[in-house]
This record gives C-alpha cells, structure tokens and sequence, in this order.
C-alpha cells in the first residue's frame, strides 16, 4: 500500500492564490488547467476549491482533496467557457502540506488558461507559475515561502540548487508554424559554469511524469547558452534547473540565471511570436 | 542564434543611441553617459559590490508591423537615483552588449527609454535587460519594468505583446556576514506584532491603444482570505509621455469584505503607460489579500472580450516604503533599517 501524507491538524498547512484571472468571452474553446507537481518520492496530499467572482461574493464552484503519487502530477482540467464562466472571474485556491524542513513544499501549483484547440493548438493566453501564486498566511505558520530561499542559501556552499516554475503547457504541432521550445542561460560569472537541466512531461489522462532530458550545460564565462528542448509539443513539462550559486558571504546570486522560451515562427512569413516566457524571478526552488 | 553581422550590431548601437537622444530630453545626460562607455561586454565580478536586477534572456517577438521596447525605472522614493541600464543580445559572436545608459531616475518619477526594435535590428533576437545601481540599500525601491508594444499604423492601435514586472527579474540580494535580511525577517515573522503597511507595485506597464470598435479595459481585483473586513489604498500613476514626471489618475480606498472579492475597474488610461499601487492596512506575513490586474480589450460589435495581460498576485512587488518602516520603527522602538526587507511578489 502506497505511504500518503495526509493534511492533518498536526500538519502545517498553506494556502496559495491564483488570483481572480477574467476568462475572456471569445469564440474559440478555452481551457483552464490546475496543476500540481509532486517532486518528491512519496504521495502527498491537498485541497483545492474554484472560486467564481460576483459584485458581491466569491462562489465556490468545485473543490477536491486528493492525494498526488510520488513523483506525479495531477491535472485538474475544466472548459470556463461551456461553465458560463465567460467575462467572469475566477481564483484557483490550493491548501498545501508544510513539510520539513520548515519552508519546504514538496507540492508545486500551477495555472495555466489555454484558447483555441477547435482548429488549431491551443495556446496559452495566461500562465501562473508557482511563483506566481500569492501566499497566504492566516495563523499558523512561522515560515514564509520566500524565505525559504534565504534559508537555503544561508548555510550553502558553492553549489547547485534547483529551480523550477511548475508544469506548463506547450503548444500543440501546426502545420506551417515551428514551435521552439529553449531554456536559456545566462552567465554572471566571470569564470566557465555548470548547470544540470532536467526535463519531465506529464502523461495526459494520467498521474505520471516521465523524464524526457537530462544532460548538463556548460556556460562559458559571461556568456549565454541555449538549449533546445524537442520533442515536448501538445505535452505539458516541467523544467527543472539546478544552477550554481555563489557561497555566501559574497552575494546571494544565481550565477546562471534560467529562463525558459517558447516561440511560434510561422514558417512561410518568418513572424514569431513569444508564447511563453517564464523568466528568473518567477520560478521558485525545487527541494 | 542570432544572425546579427558586426557591422550590424554597430549600426544597432548608434540607432540605440538616436533613440535614446531622440526620445528623452531629460535623459540628455544620461545619452552622453552612454557615449561614454565603454561598449564591451563587462564581465560581472562575483562580490563587486554591486545590485542587479535581471530579466532573464527572452525573445523578441518577430512581426511585420512596428514594434517598440520601452524599458522604464519607477521610483517609489524621495531621493533621486543614478542607475545603469544595460540590453545584451545574444549574437554569432555571443553575449553582447546592445545599449548601455546610465539614466537618474527622479525621486517619485520614472524614467522611459524607448527603443525601435525593427531598427535595433532585434526582430527575433534573444536579448536581457540589466538594471545595476550602486546603492544597494535603494535597489528595492527602483522597479524596472520591460514593455513590448506592437503598433498598427493604420488607425494607431497599440496591443502590448510582453510585459516584464520587476517581479519577474532575478533580484540580486546583497548579503553579508551578519545574516541581515535573514534575521530581519525572522524578527518580522512574530504573529504577536503587526507588520507594517506593505506596499505593492506592479511597475510601469503599457495599457494598449484601442480604436472604436475594440475598447482596452484594466480591471484590479482583490480577493480577501480574512474574516474581517480589510481596504487598499489604490494609487494608479500615468508616466507622462516625454518627461520623468508621473500624474496621478485616480485614488480610492477600496473595501473588501470578510473572505469575498472586489474589483475596480481603472478608467481613462488608454494608450497609457500605468503603475498601479496598492498599500494594504492590514499584513501579516504572507498577504491575507490578494490582489491581480487583467487587462483586456473588448470587442463592442462582436461583444468579445480578449485577455490581453493578467498580473497574478506573484508578478506584484511588495515592499515597505520608507513611511511605512518609519511607522514601523516608531511602533517596534527598534532602530535598525529594515529597507532591505524586501517582501517579493505574492509571499
């Protein structure tokens, strides 16, 4: 039988927001998708609730406790529109387990609103990364989130420490447009850095993320590299960077900073357009 | 990579130079700044004593019709600051430095500089913005925003294709043998006391240009996780075109009651470039509310509404102004400068 933690009241628990995001009134199909990816090697559990924005009152419209396997995600997907959910808005809510050490989230949220899909892949008109969710704090807790990146660079030698932005949906194939999907790197460094980049992809209908990359990456001094991720069209990923850090007391300083591109490029004209950029600031650590 | 040829990239810098000159008559110093830099590349010396903020490379979207970079510095302080802003592009050659300007941004104003990145030869480039300042104990109260706006020459409509919040850079924290921001907010972690007001920004952002069919709306939500009634004070600011002054365009104290949501929808900025404050009366050490922005356009004939841009509350930056660590001090007794307590984004 499978270990679980249950949400318990011994338990440390913390809220997260999406914030109220308007589901625009359009004619393609939307898609709005709640994940939450669990990096760690045992099933955790959580609580999550939609809520409906009025004049007045927030309305819950759906909320679910489960638990996520080891390593797995799980994938709460709705269509806003055929809710009659357009030109209103909405607030995902998630109730994660505080785990130790204190600070740590085992749990990594995500949102991402998706148009189109009839004729077309869908993209992404609205991504909420996991650093992106606004904490709540109401009682309990003595630990903020951020400051769990204080407390992992406080005690740190020279090293790699992983970052990630949760699980993001990538554009499906096209015909006529190419998808480019990169992570980049740029070096502060005055001296040639390594970073490792693992790359893991959710199977759709299902709880399971296989890893589809991993390989490291050498930055020469102040410069900048780019990696080109295949193969991950229609799927959604999850990037996970492990970047060095410069050892305190120097400075608190990534020494490669991540972000993560995808860019449609329509073959015939040549236009591209960004879909997704998930820079440094928004992606957290992975413990 | 990119295709840009030497001869390209030094065409690049002297258009970045025009435009620096051409479009900002307050930043005429800042543009003989540039001049006089030196245009390679600085390899950045881990412990010099300086703070960055860094976006991260990005794209630049690829498009038949003009598109313009605007790179604004908002100051939320009374003093005014001198800082460094930097644009490299990757290139054949590698990282290089595109525009480097040294700009003074005014106390309570905000600089813009503005680039066309169909001159700059950035159409599809991978490029990063670099803010540096040599005050380290002021960085947190500079917010550095990157706009990139598409223009449709026909009727003048403007539709904002990336915006990058202060949030969203990789801020650099100086940090010394005395664990000071860690302690500091260990001190500040006591449910006993209040924390003082927080004040959140979301930079300076480019409201898009609508024509008459198809009407731009920002709206800013708050939603509530505490049952008692909390307000924000909202303060949104338009940058004046051509200058570093900002205006005013509406203040409100918006009330939310226990565990609901409100929204309030911020007129008569169309075609603007926007910063949108908001000082919460109530915090603790996460944020009992919530706030987001969405900006949409409306279409009147087909009564469609595109989501053009939506802030979560993660892409807001919260810090405690100087008034508000003044009040604090004042009711803790304690003396130390808390200005390096930097609140981020949604935490």
């Amino acid at each position: 039988m499978t270990e679980v933690n249950s949400m318990d009241n011994s338990q440390y628990i913390e809220t997260f927001t999406s914030g109220g995001l308007l589901i625009p009134r359009v004619s393609d199909s939307l898609s709005l998708r709640l994940y939450i990816s669990n990096l760690s090697q045992q099933a955790e559990s959580f609580s999550f609730q939609l809520n409906r924005f009025t004049d007045t009152v927030k309305i819950p419209l759906v909320s679910g406790s489960t638990a996520v396997p080891g390593e797995g995600a799980f994938t709460f997907e709705f269509d806003p529109a055929a809710l009659g959910l357009a030109g209103n808005i909405v607030e995902a809510v998630v109730e994660l387990p505080l785990i130790e050490p204190p600070g740590s989230f085992q749990l990594q949220p995500s949102l991402n609103l998706l148009q189109g899909g009839n004729n077309g892949p869908a993209l992404p008109l609205a991504i909420v990364t996991v650093g992106d969710f606004g904490y709540v704090r109401e009682n309990e807790v003595q630990m903020a989130a951020s400051q769990r990146q204080q407390n992992r660079l406080q005690d740190v030698p020279s090293n790699l420490y992983p970052l990630t932005w949760g699980l993001v949906d990538i554009p499906a194939v096209e015909e006529g447009v190419q998808t480019e999907v990169s992570l980049w790197l740029s070096s502060l460094s005055n001296e040639e850095e390594e970073a490792v980049i693992t790359v893991n992809s959710l199977n759709r209908g299902t709880t399971k993320k296989r890893q589809v990359l991993n390989r490291s990456v050498i930055v020469p001094a102040g410069q900048a590299e780019e990696l080109r991720i295949e193969g991950v069209d229609g799927s959604a990923v999850e990037v996970i960077v492990e970047v060095p850090f410069a050892a305190p007391p120097l400075t608190v300083l990534p020494l490669l900073t991540p972000s993560f591109v995808v860019n449609r490029r329509e073959i015939d004209t040549g236009t591209t357009n960004l879909v997704i950029l998930l820079t440094p600031g928004q992606a957290l650590f992975a413990d | 990579m990119s295709d840009l040829t030497p001869d390209r990239e030094k065409d690049s810098l002297i258009n970045a130079k025009a435009f620096i000159a051409d479009n900002s008559r307050d930043l005429s110093r800042s543009s003989q700044q540039a001049e006089d830099t030196d245009l390679t590349l600085k390899k950045f010396q881990v412990g010099e004593f300086n703070n960055w903020q860094l976006s991260g490379l990005f794209t630049v979207p690829s498009v038949d019709l003009p598109l313009t970079m605007f790179l604004y510095v908002s100051s939320l302080i009374n003093a005014a600051e001198t800082v460094q802003l930097q644009v490299n592009a990757v290139t054949e050659s590698g990282k290089n430095m595109i525009v480097q300007t040294a700009v003074i941004v005014p106390a309570q104003g905000a600089v813009q500089i503005r680039f066309d990145v169909g001159a700059l030869g950035l159409m599809g480039k991978t490029v990063e913005v670099l803010l540096r300042s040599a005050e380290y104990i002021n960085i947190f109260q500079l917010f550095p925003s990157v706009n990139i706006v598409e223009t449709f020459p026909a009727d003048g409509a403007t539709l904002p294709l990336l915006f990058l919040p202060p949030s969203g850079f990789q801020q650099v924290l100086p940090f010394h043998n005395d664990n000071s921001i860690s302690s500091l907010q260990q001190e500040n972690s006591s449910l006993e006391e209040p924390l003082p007001p927080i004040l959140l920004t979301t930079g300076v952002l480019e409201v898009p240009q609508g024509v008459f069919a198809v009407r731009p709306q920002v709206e800013l939500v708050l939603s509530s996780f505490f049952d008692e009634t909390l307000t924000a004070d909202v303060v949104v600011n338009t940058l004046v075109r051509g200058t570093t002054s900002k205006e005013q365009v509406l203040s409100e104290t918006v009330a939310v009651p226990p565990m609901e949501a409100r929204q309030l929808v911020i007129n008569n900025v169309e075609g603007l470039p926007i910063e949108i404050n908001l000082t919460l009366s109530r915090t603790v050490q996460g944020r009992i509310l919530q706030p987001a922005v969405n900006v949409t356009n409306v279409f009147m004939v087909a009564e469609s509404v595109d989501l053009v841009m939506f802030l979560p509350p993660g892409k807001f930056m919260g810090i405690f102004t100087e008034d508000t660590a003044a009040l604090h001090l004042a009711s803790t007794g304690r003396s130390r400068s808390i200005q390096r307590n930097v609140k981020k984004g949604g935490l």
